[in-house]
């Protein structure tokens, strides 16, 4: 490949100079849109179906566009008022959950990426165990229970809240910042405190970007351990919500006197997939948020050059 | 430099281990500090509930509890070793555990090098943000799509009618099981798997570029000399982590994808596990089986783990 | 002599405090012990089963009521209100973890029984003097108390009863088949009687579809895909899906001779194409049939011609039922579920209400979930309030008023479930489960299209049509099996391999039908293979089969005089 003198098209970019740009940006860029049809294609499918008419969908006519527009999958989805505090409960697991696990984690992968740390090898076992074994249901209900969590936002957040594969993971990623920072700093008289706060912690916007975001998208799509540990009903999650309302307007079968029916005129799939969209929203919503740290490793990396 | 540190205290305190151990444990006791109340949250919750794991070996009686229920041995695996369909369920278990890996693994890390080499921001925010979006989609809602995708009207049957290929429903038998386990898993799991090595690669010393300008490398030396290498801890990392997954699959997606027609071939550990274990409420069996795959799956990643630091001592977990 | 003054003494003692504390209750005869504050304070966990019943008009009828029997107040505190389906999947943890409301709402049949031999729930017999209604119930039930009792004289389930005030026979799922009658009529033709009719019907209606006269894909498809198409037919060939009484013995269906023929002829009916390829994997196949792809559907839940097909078909459309047909001399074909009369806890007891081992007040308890078996509470649970919500009809019988009856089918039973009126089985009023009664299940509906011999096309309702045109001999002898008197162990492994030969049956028998892979089942062979393959999926299967059956109580077919 020759140097192109040629200012390719996006010369936004400060840092790079596109060699070669046109072939390999043109392929990659059809690809990447592809990407994006086959990925969206459904989802839309799924928007259309749920603002259909339940003839139009039984028919199995409806493509990528409403037929016969119809909003009763979310009149019965927002028309439920618990659905209200239901989100404002998932906000606060998932805000709580995130703070946890993003410093509890990063506490103990820091002192892990430092390669001559005396405990790096017990503890690394010790996380790899739990990765596999786990003493199951019934335990750690007893242990919930037992520590008096029941009830309270503490039993979502605790026990998920160091996990040996995102300690690994931000382990891996402290260990890619450069390996000289600490032993400069270290000679410079700082304390590893004082390196981890000061330095690591600042030149790892984008991990910790990119773990929130996976924290909070966690709890937010939880409703297992909600499922056991909250029995308040006023403070069931909003997944918890959503699965009651799709169940019900599902079908229900009953006992052995047999009674099955089907509920009313609405059809299910248009309140499962409103129920989907209900879910999806609000990330959709604070992902740019986050998504603007992404790049905030590029820029730190762009002053140190 | 570490090599060198260690040398200097090893001829020091070659008299005392013990002591030695005390006092490198003292001078790194910030790292210590910093250890204390994670490690404490992981043993009371992790190990915590870890007993449990006992009534593997025993004949689980409720009013008992866990501690005074019977020993009962190896029972409960011998029972699994001599069920009639073992085999066959072992045996598919690895099939879809090694097909998933070996097509599900690349998947993120070429979308997120792809993804890097946009210059664009508009459009690799675009494609960042719509890519993540099947992975909030439920498995239920997945697999109703597949179905109705497979079916002879459906749209895999269009496409396959482009290329002039007569119908088949897909949903029928096992034949086109793994496409659609694998294939939704791509689709679902592609680009919110890309995020992390996104964000490891923005991390990437941007003056590395310049370097590889200055080279007159081309975008594929770029690629291969610069941001692979910045990624390589994370995916070795997932890698080894992955590779302990091969015999977990998700069993509410097998059962999903499940049908009168390919129920009997297309059980997994997992399935079984599920409908031995949990749906028919037979703990102590479920957690031997269950017991089994963890054993097998920390050799697993322990292999694993032993190949890459024998190839690159950086890179291994410990 | 010391010791026996002493514990003579201390007996007296006993009994004097007893006495002091003890009250009388709504049983006469017993003593009830005194309440602190003349207050039965209890929490009462319930699932909701798609309206909050706990906030509605008929619970709070339903504690006055309680109240006024009992002779004491209720304070009831109600937890969990999980959706149906996650209540059931907690239910396991909630006893292995001892974390049981006083009383709950259950529905895992035998799987209470460990933990009620561990002290965790409590032992109903034991407190049998402190009920008069529930008895009743368990008087109808096959064996009476015998058949409800554990091996050890147990019981731990108050089971969900129901009571067949109307003498419905009938069945709903696999007893009727569902045709297109408006294809029908437009070509004179009429629902099959015998299996040979069946079969000339389908290569009529085949050749309609060819000739391009009727517009429709395929003939014959199945209600969902979930049950196995031979499920519609098991019936006509008096042979049965899984392990079952067939009159004389305890047999496994799927590998009876009878079984062999219904694969040939449904061999046949697919080789000729007559059944749409996708017929064991379609999801939507209600579809198929409002939008009028399909012509017939032997495979369904009968509820579906006037819930779901007739309501969504599209324009013309219009699906009927009619009998199963008979096959040549085998008599009339069985239907399934075909209801005792009278009050009942059913044949296969799987939810009902379970009690604290450690409330305080179990007397109380147990005479409290005892009145719900009374007509005072189900008959009022079920209709509603007379005059406000029912009335009774020129013909005597009870009917729902137009508050309801005016609205459109579909939405009465939203109607129903916010006023806390359990008819509409998404609001389960009390303390579920509270007995159903059939005479509200045809009351609020809509009569669906109906074929018979007799009467040519007409209006019915499958609760009673499937009984009326099936006639007497076709009530299966599933239905009415003797008990067999089983261990705890004996009843597990029973289940297990069920579960185990069923799933193999539906897989196999599948490929015997479509004769993909080679599957042939004229071939002698292939069928003694199949048969083995099935029985390996459990060790000790004929085994089994033979405690089984020298376990049946031939005398307790005495309880059933219909």
């Amino acid at each position: 490949m020759t140097k192109t003198t040629l200012p390719s098209k996006p010369v936004k970019a400060k840092n790079k100079i596109h060699i070669g740009g046109y072939a390999f940006d043109t392929v990659n860029i059809i690809f990447l849109t592809l990407c994006c049809v086959i990925v969206l294609m459904p989802f839309i499918r799924v928007i259309a179906i749920s603002l259909s008419s339940s003839r139009m969908i039984d028919r199995g006519a409806v493509s990528l566009w409403p037929l016969e527009f119809n909003f009763k999958g979310y009149e019965i989805v927002f028309g439920n008022v618990t659905i209200y505090r239901a989100y404002g409960w998932t906000l606060l697991y998932s805000v709580m959950f995130t703070v946890t696990t993003v410093s509890m984690t990063a506490c103990l992968a820091y002192p892990l990426s430092v390669n001559d740390f005396i405990l790096k090898k017990p503890i690394s076992v010790l996380l790899l165990i739990t990765m596999f074994f786990s003493g199951g249901t019934v335990p750690a209900y007893l242990l919930i229970k037992n520590l008096g969590l029941m009830n309270t936002a503490w039993a979502l957040v605790l026990p998920g809240a160091v996990g040996a594969w995102n300690t690994f993971l931000y382990r891996s990623f402290f260990k890619g910042i450069s390996h000289e920072i600490r032993e400069a700093a270290l000679i410079d008289g700082a304390g590893d405190l004082r390196i981890l706060i000061k330095i690591i912690l600042p030149l790892s916007k984008a991990l910790i970007a990119t773990f929130s975001l996976f924290a909070i998208v966690g709890m937010w799509n939880s409703y297992f351990a909600a499922m056991l540990y909250i029995k308040d009903s006023t403070r069931q999650p909003i997944q918890n919500i959503l699965r009651s309302i799709v169940y019900t307007s599902v079908s229900a079968t009953f006992g052995d006197a047999g009674m099955a029916m089907t509920q009313g005129t609405v059809n299910p799939l248009n309140v499962q997939y409103a129920c989907l969209i209900a879910t999806i929203a609000p990330l959709l919503f604070i992902y740019p948020f986050i998504q603007k740290y992404f790049e905030s490793g590029m820029q730190v990396g762009a002053v140190k050059g | 430099m570490t090599q060198a540190v260690n040398t200097v205290l090893l001829g020091r305190n070659r008299v005392n281990p013990v002591a030695r151990f005390f006092k490198l444990l003292w001078k790194q006791r910030t790292l210590v500090g910093l250890c204390v109340l994670p490690m404490a949250l992981l043993f009371v919750f992790s190990y915590g509930p870890m007993y449990g794991v006992l009534i593997a070996f025993k004949k689980y009686d409720a009013g008992l509890g866990v501690w005074d229920s019977r020993w009962v041995g190896f029972n409960n695996l011998v029972e699994f070793f001599t069920n009639v369909n073992c085999l066959k369920i072992i045996l598919q278990t690895l099939k879809v555990g090694i097909f998933s890996l070996i097509f599900t693994y690349p998947m993120p890390i070429i979308l997120a090098l792809s993804l890097n080499e946009v210059a664009s921001k508009g459009f690799k925010r675009t494609v960042q943000s719509i890519s993540y979006i099947p992975h909030f989609i439920s498995i239920v809602v997945i697999c109703t799509m597949l179905n109705e995708f497979g079916s002879l009207s459906g749209l895999f049957n269009s496409i396959r009618k482009l290329f002039g290929a007569a119908p088949v429903n897909m949903n029928n038998g096992t034949k086109y099981f793994m496409f659609y386990y694998i294939g939704s898993a791509i689709w679902q799991g592609a680009g919110w798997g890309s995020i992390i090595y996104l964000s490891a690669l923005s991390n990437v010393d941007t003056s590395l570029y310049d370097v590889a300008n200055i080279d007159g490398a081309n975008r594929f030396q770029k690629i291969r000399h610069v941001a692979l290498p910045a990624i390589l801890p994370t995916t070795t990392m997932v890698l080894i982590l992955n590779s302990g997954n091969i015999l977990s699959q998700d069993y509410t997606k097998i059962l999903l994808l499940q049908n009168n027609t390919n129920r009997t071939d297309l059980d997994v550990i997992s399935t079984y596990v599920y409908t031995m274990g949990i749906a028919d409420g037979r703990f102590d069996y479920g957690t031997a089986v269950n017991l089994l795959v963890s054993v097998v799956s920390l050799i697993l990643v322990l292999t694993t783990n032993t190949i890459v630091r024998a190839i690159d001592p950086e890179q291994s977990i410990w | 002599m010391k010791k026996l003054l002493a514990l003579a003494v201390a007996i007296i003692l006993a009994l004097g405090c007893m006495s002091a504390f003890a009250v009388s209750g709504p049983i006469e005869g017993v003593d009830y012990p005194e309440l602190p504050d003349g207050t039965l304070h209890l929490t009462v966990a319930v699932p909701n089963f798609g309206t909050d019943q706990t906030t509605t008009k008929m619970q709070k009828l339903w504690q006055e009521k309680m109240e006024e029997y009992l002779g004491v107040k209720l304070d009831i505190t109600y937890t969990s209100g999980l959706a149906w389906n996650d209540y059931q999947g907690n239910e396991a943890t909630n006893l292995a973890a001892k974390e049981l409301a006083d009383v709950n709402t259950y529905s895992q049949g035998s799987l209470v029984n460990e933990y009620g031999a561990a002290g965790v729930v409590l032992d109903v017999n034991k407190y049998a003097e402190y009920m008069k209604y529930y008895p009743e119930f368990v008087a109808g039930v096959i064996g009476g108390q015998e058949g409800i009792n554990n091996p050890d004289g147990s019981s731990y389930v108050f089971w969900d009863g129901y009571d067949n005030d109307v003498n419905l026979a009938g069945g709903q799922s696999f007893s009727a088949y569902g045709y297109r009658f408006d294809v029908l009529k437009e070509f004179d033709l009429k629902p099959a009687e015998t299996w040979d009719e069946f079969k000339d019907l389908c290569a009529t209606l085949k050749g309609l579809i060819d000739s391009g006269e009727v517009e429709a894909d395929y003939v014959l498809h199945n209600g969902a895909s979930w049950m196995a198409f031979y499920r519609g037919f098991v019936g006509t060939f008096h042979t049965w899906d899984t392990l079952y009484w067939n009159g004389e013995e305890f047999a496994f269906g799927p590998i009876e001779d009878n079984f062999r023929l219904m694969l040939t002829e449904l061999h046949e009916l697919f080789e000729a194409g007559y059944i749409n390829p996708e017929y064991q994997t379609d999801d939507s196949a209600d579809n198929e049939a409002t939008t009028g792809k399909v012509l017939i559907v032997p495979t369904n839940w009968a509820g579906s011609v006037v819930n779901t097909w007739n309501p969504q078909a599209e324009e013309g459309i219009e699906w009927g039922l009619a009998y199963l047909p008979q096959y040549e001399d085998f008599g009339a074909a069985w239907k399934w579920g075909s209801k005792i009369t009278g009050k009942n806890l059913g044949t296969t007891r799987t939810m009902g209400i379970i009690i604290n081992a450690e409330t305080e007040y179990p007397e109380w308890v147990v005479s409290m979930i005892d009145y719900q078996y009374s007509p005072d509470i189900y008959l009022m649970l079920n209709w509603g309030v007379e005059g406000e919500d029912w009335e009774l009809g020129e013909d005597g019988m009870r009917k729902y008023t137009a508050k309801f009856m005016d609205l459109p089918v579909g939405e009465r039973p939203q109607a129903l479930a916010d006023e806390g009126i359990m008819s509409s089985a998404s609001a389960r009023t009390g303390i579920a489960f509270v007995p159903q009664i059939f005479s509200t299940i045809p009351s609020y509906g809509d009569a669906e299209p109906w074929w018979s011999p007799e009467k040519g096309y007409y209006e019915g309702r499958y609760w009673f049509d499937t009984a009326i045109n099936g006639g007497p001999d076709s009530i299966s002898p599933f239905d009415r099996a003797p008990l067999v008197k089983l261990t705890d162990e004996q009843q597990s492994a029973q289940s297990k391999l069920k579960s185990a030969c069923e799933k193999y049956a539906k897989t196999e028998g599948n490929k015997f039908i479509t004769g993909e892979d080679g599957y042939d089942i004229t071939d002698d062979a292939q069928w003694e293979a199949y048969v083995e393959g099935l029985k390996s999926q459990y060790q000790g299967f004929d085994e089994l089969l033979q405690i089984i059956n020298e376990n049946v109580d031939l005398d307790s077919l005495k309880y059933y005089n219909d």
